[in-house]
């Protein structure tokens, strides 16, 4: 691939030459086949040796943490991610440039401001972290770079850039070394709330002796000295110390019997929706894991368990740190996990910019070759097929029905036969092309709209190890479409801002979220042994529908003398002053391609951004001052009505419901105030 | 390694230039063939406008501009015609300033000798200012290179940028001097073959440049024969895969077309209309345990017809 230097030498050496034949100028004709010559050396050269490059080049990455190279990677966390290539190959790469992918929930931390000047070169909007140099045969170059990961789930690595230019700048060659590797990102519970406060200074659970548990504690260690309360055993008062006092004091042993905690986390796709700031669930998640560490700062045993709208993992409770890393990779996985859903009738033009971006960043090699794109001539001329999809407006009704045509000049030929008209008679002939070019005019986007149908196809079925079939069925379905390129962007986790996919006509099971909720209550309750401690993570929008259930299984859990809370995601506020996460949707008018865009509503956007006519419209935060709605002027009342019948439900069962930003926090010093007031099963 | 140090590499400022002064040593070579280019200018061309692309790639290379060899190589048909035309800049000038039309030309009017094929020293005068230019040009690019970053793709600082092979410097030469000398004995070979037939001097031009770009393109068949061949070898699975899945479907299309299509089309015709029946029948029909919210079945509908187009 020729540079912008390298066309210019293309170009100038075409004009001494053109030069030269128009002014019979042998001189003038030999510069410029020289210049010609001396760019096609240049070319030949360059070209063989990168035509290996993808073979010969390894990638190595390493992760470090402060402790050192680590696999498993936590949210927050600074990290420095250093990238390595080393030239396998005969050839000296002259100029070399290592573009390591970030993954799309990280945050390059050190990335360095872009000056913008009157001769700054263009600047590319997302720039990768990069380094330059040379690479010898056997050599190597390497990138450091620092950043952090924005929510839990799974940090996806996809492999490194690498552009490589001849000495003087003329061809130049780019290639993307795919070397995917995943890391769990695990959810951070920030400061754990002192554990002191929340010492089991008396458990209110049955006494040591009476109840079914396997491992009963000691209660040896003396936790505190009070006055004796009517109804303390005797076996507890500290005789010498009434005597010296001269009151009866009682001795306060510390509790040994582990309180068990399940965290019953909702899965469901709702939670999963992007926002700016980031999902839903990667809040709750957080806030689990803060209850998760502060219980097991107390040696309490913690069960999970994530209900989703087809299966429900289990993590039975236990403690230890082997047992806590399981629970926090489970809680990374199910952030991460797109979700299950059926295909779905869906237009899957809305996903093509996403897609193409992705398609060109990971797979040049076959989304920019020659060959992936539905040749031009099929674009102007014609092409015989493939041309199915209902989506695309009168352009696609009419590229749909475009056979119809070839019926107007017969039709006409027996009309004008039928009425003897003679102009009717010239218009046989002419109605033929006529209505062709007119069909083409108008149908002429959805037609440039099968090129990147076909490169994402392609890109699709060499994934599937090149099905032609497959390949020939997803120009043709849309909905096959659409769900591929979903799992597709899915995998390179970078579905994160992808508009919903549209609600399902049939549903062969109800995707109630509080019945999900409440089936994993309910699993919850049936693996207790002990009264404990049952914490629901969860969200209140669409959680009013069969809320009945989610009633029920917690009067079940309650009438066995275990406790519920529930602990309930920000709200979308608050999701977005979290972060400055300013990605478009995809979907929108700005994500789309320019073919795509209605200048009227362009402009109209822009003008309601500009001057902030319409109320309600796309604000920005950081000048307005006040917060974004982002789904709505009636999302927030929605909102608040159903968290209040929330509580008045579950209030009325002494079910306390936390919400807002500090949550897990919130949530820790309920648990602690729970254990230390002893307001467990056995106070009822 | 090439790579630097990792402090030096995060410390640097966006777009700075990494602590390599300007040596002379480094400007040496470019020196040596703005000498050589000069010595070729001045023996073809007769006015002083010769000077300009020597002043250009001079003042641009010690300032590191990126244009400059750009400006250099498209400065050199402009300084050869203008030297055609016989005026050289001192009378150009002049004739500005009294006011006559400056952009009045004598074609062909003055200038240096053109490239006589049966005269040997014409050859040397012009196999000189071509490997000139060239080299003037290839070393500008490379000095230019180790002092700024040729990348265009981002803002951070080239590590060790241009420093290329130590190799390089002595093939360049050797290099320049195949190619100009291989242009010019094709020329001279297609100017004996074409002397001993009569044809007019344009004739002649207008042969040599179609089989010049003839066999350019013959030429360059053949290289892509051999790359496709190296490539081929080298790919990437995945992208071999995509290139048999489009090359499968482009062969399969030719024999499964047109009827196979209107088929497809007419079962997932078909397909919809039944998905409409579904829709009809669940909003008429009263909820029942599955969907017991009707907000949730209109919400339904209206997402479904909101996806038609």
């Amino acid at each position: 691939m020729l540079t912008r230097r390298g066309w210019a030498m293309a170009v100038a050496g075409l004009i001494l030459a053109g030069l030269g034949l128009i002014n019979w100028l042998d001189g003038f004709a030999y510069l410029g086949f020289c210049l010609l010559g001396w760019l096609g050396v240049n070319w030949v050269r360059m070209r063989f040796a990168t035509a290996s490059l993808a073979r010969d080049i390894s990638l190595t990455r390493l992760v470090r943490d402060r402790g050192g190279v680590c696999r498993t990677l936590r949210d927050g966390q600074a990290l420095t991610i250093s990238c390595a290539v080393i030239n396998r190959g005969r050839f000296t790469l002259p100029l070399v440039r290592l573009e390591d992918r970030p993954p799309a929930d990280m945050v390059w931390t050190n990335r360095p401001i872009q000056k913008t000047g009157w001769f700054s070169s263009r600047l590319v909007r997302d720039p990768w972290p990069a380094a330059d140099g040379t690479i010898p045969p056997g050599g190597q170059l390497e990138v450091l770079w620092r950043g952090r990961l924005a929510s839990p789930g799974v940090a996806r690595f996809e492999g490194a850039r690498l552009t490589v230019i001849d000495p003087q700048g003329l061809v130049g060659h780019s290639v993307f070394i795919r070397s995917p590797v995943e890391m769990l990102v695990l959810p951070d519970p920030g400061a754990v709330e002192d554990p002191a406060g929340g010492g089991k200074r008396s458990n209110n659970l049955l006494p040591p002796g009476q109840h079914r548990l396997r491992r009963p504690g000691g209660s040896s260690e003396i936790l505190d000295v009070r006055d004796y309360v009517p109804g303390d055993s005797p076996r507890h008062i500290a005789w010498k110390l009434s005597a010296r006092r001269d009151r009866i004091i009682v001795r306060d042993f510390e509790s040994e019997v582990p309180v068990r905690c399940q965290l019953v986390v909702d899965g469901t796709r709702p939670l999963r929706k992007w926002h700016p700031g980031g999902t839903r669930l990667a809040s709750l998640a957080t806030a689990a894991a803060g209850v998760l560490e502060h219980s097991l700062e107390q040696r309490d045993p913690v069960g999970l368990v994530v209900a989703e709208e087809a299966r429900v993992f289990i993590r039975q409770p236990a403690g230890g740190s082997r047992h806590r890393l399981r629970v926090l990779q489970t809680l990374a996985e199910s952030c991460a996990s797109p979700g299950v859903s059926p295909p779905r009738e869906e237009d899957p033009r809305v996903l093509f910019p996403q897609a193409l971006r992705v398609a060109r960043e990971i797979y040049p090699d076959i989304a920019r070759s020659p060959w992936a794109a539905m040749p031009w001539r099929w674009i102007l001329w014609g092409p015989p097929r493939p041309g199915f999809s209902r989506y695309g407006g009168i352009g696609g009704w009419i590229y749909r029905h475009r056979v119809y045509t070839w019926l107007v000049p017969p039709i006409l030929m027996v009309t004008s036969y039928v009425v003897a008209s003679g102009w009717m008679c010239l218009a046989v002939p002419l109605s033929g092309p006529a209505l062709w070019l007119a069909v083409r005019l108008a149908s002429f986007f959805p037609q440039w709209q099968l090129r990147d149908r076909k490169v994402l196809a392609t890109v699709l079925a060499a994934r599937e190890a090149g099905n032609p079939a497959l390949l020939d069925a997803l120009l043709e379905d849309d909905t096959l479409l659409a769900t591929r390129l979903r799992a597709f962007l899915a995998e390179h986790r970078e579905d994160r801002n992808l508009v919903a996919p549209p609600l399902a006509a049939l549903r062969v099971q109800s995707a109630a979220r509080a019945e999900r909720l409440a089936l994993g209550l309910l699993s919850a309750v049936s693996r207790a042994r002990d009264p404990e401690l049952h914490v629901l993570f969860s969200d209140t929008e669409d959680l009013g529908a069969r809320l009945d259930r989610l009633e029920r299984a917690v009067r079940v859990s309650r009438s066995r003398r275990h406790e519920v809370m529930v602990v309930l995601a920000p709200k979308v506020m608050d999701s977005w002053s979290w972060g400055a996460d300013t990605r478009t949707p995809a979907g929108s008018e700005e994500g789309r391609p320019w073919y795509k865009r209605s200048i009227l509503r362009a402009a109209g956007l822009w003008i309601n951004r500009k001057f902030g006519l319409r109320k309600g419209a796309m604000e920005d935060p950081a000048k307005t001052g006040a917060p974004p709605k982002p789904e709505g002027d009636n999302a927030v009342p929605v909102e608040n009505e159903a968290l209040a019948e929330l509580r008045r439900r579950l209030g009325r069962l002494g079910v306390p419901v936390v919400v807002g930003k500090d949550s897990a926090a919130e949530a820790q010093r309920l648990v602690a105030r729970l254990r230390r007031c002893g307001a467990r099963a056995g106070a009822r | 390694m090439s790579q630097p140090s990792t402090d030096r590499h995060w410390k640097q400022a966006p777009g700075e230039v990494p602590g390599r002064g300007i040596h002379l040593a480094d400007f040496v070579p470019v020196l040596v063939a703005l000498g050589v280019l000069f010595f070729g200018l001045a023996q073809i061309c007769q006015t002083g406008w010769m000077l300009f692309p020597l002043v250009i790639l001079a003042v641009g290379t010690a300032l590191a501009w990126r244009g400059t060899p750009t400006v250099f190589l498209f400065s050199l048909p402009l300084i050869l015609l203008l030297d055609r035309s016989g005026i050289g800049p001192e009378e150009w000038f002049a004739s500005l300033l009294e006011g006559r039309n400056p952009f009045f030309f004598r074609r062909g009017g003055g200038g240096g000798p053109d490239l006589d094929t049966t005269n040997p020293v014409s050859l040397v005068e012009w196999l000189v200012t071509a490997g000139g230019s060239i080299a003037c040009h290839a070393l500008a690019c490379r000095h230019i290179a180790m002092r700024s970053s040729p990348f265009q793709t981002g803002q951070l600082v080239a590590g060790g940028g241009g420093a290329g092979p130590a190799w390089w410097g002595m093939l360049l030469p050797f290099a320049i001097v195949v190619t100009v000398l291989g242009v010019m004995i094709g020329w001279v070979f297609t100017a004996m073959l074409l002397e001993n037939n009569t044809f007019e001097p344009r004739m002649v031009q207008l042969i040599r440049w179609i089989n010049v770009v003839g066999g350019g393109l013959v030429m360059g068949l053949l290289v892509r024969v051999m790359l496709g061949l190296v490539e081929g070898r080298a790919m990437d699975p995945t992208a071999a895969a995509g290139f048999l899945a489009h090359a499968s479907w482009a062969e399969m299309g030719r024999e499964f077309n047109k009827t196979d299509r209107w088929l497809m089309w007419w079962r997932l015709g078909r397909r919809r209309q039944a998905e409409t029946r579904w829709r009809r029948l669940l909003l008429g029909v009263k909820p029942g345990p599955a969907q017991s919210s009707p907000a949730g079945l209109a919400e339904i509908g209206k997402g479904q017809k909101g996806n038609r187009s």
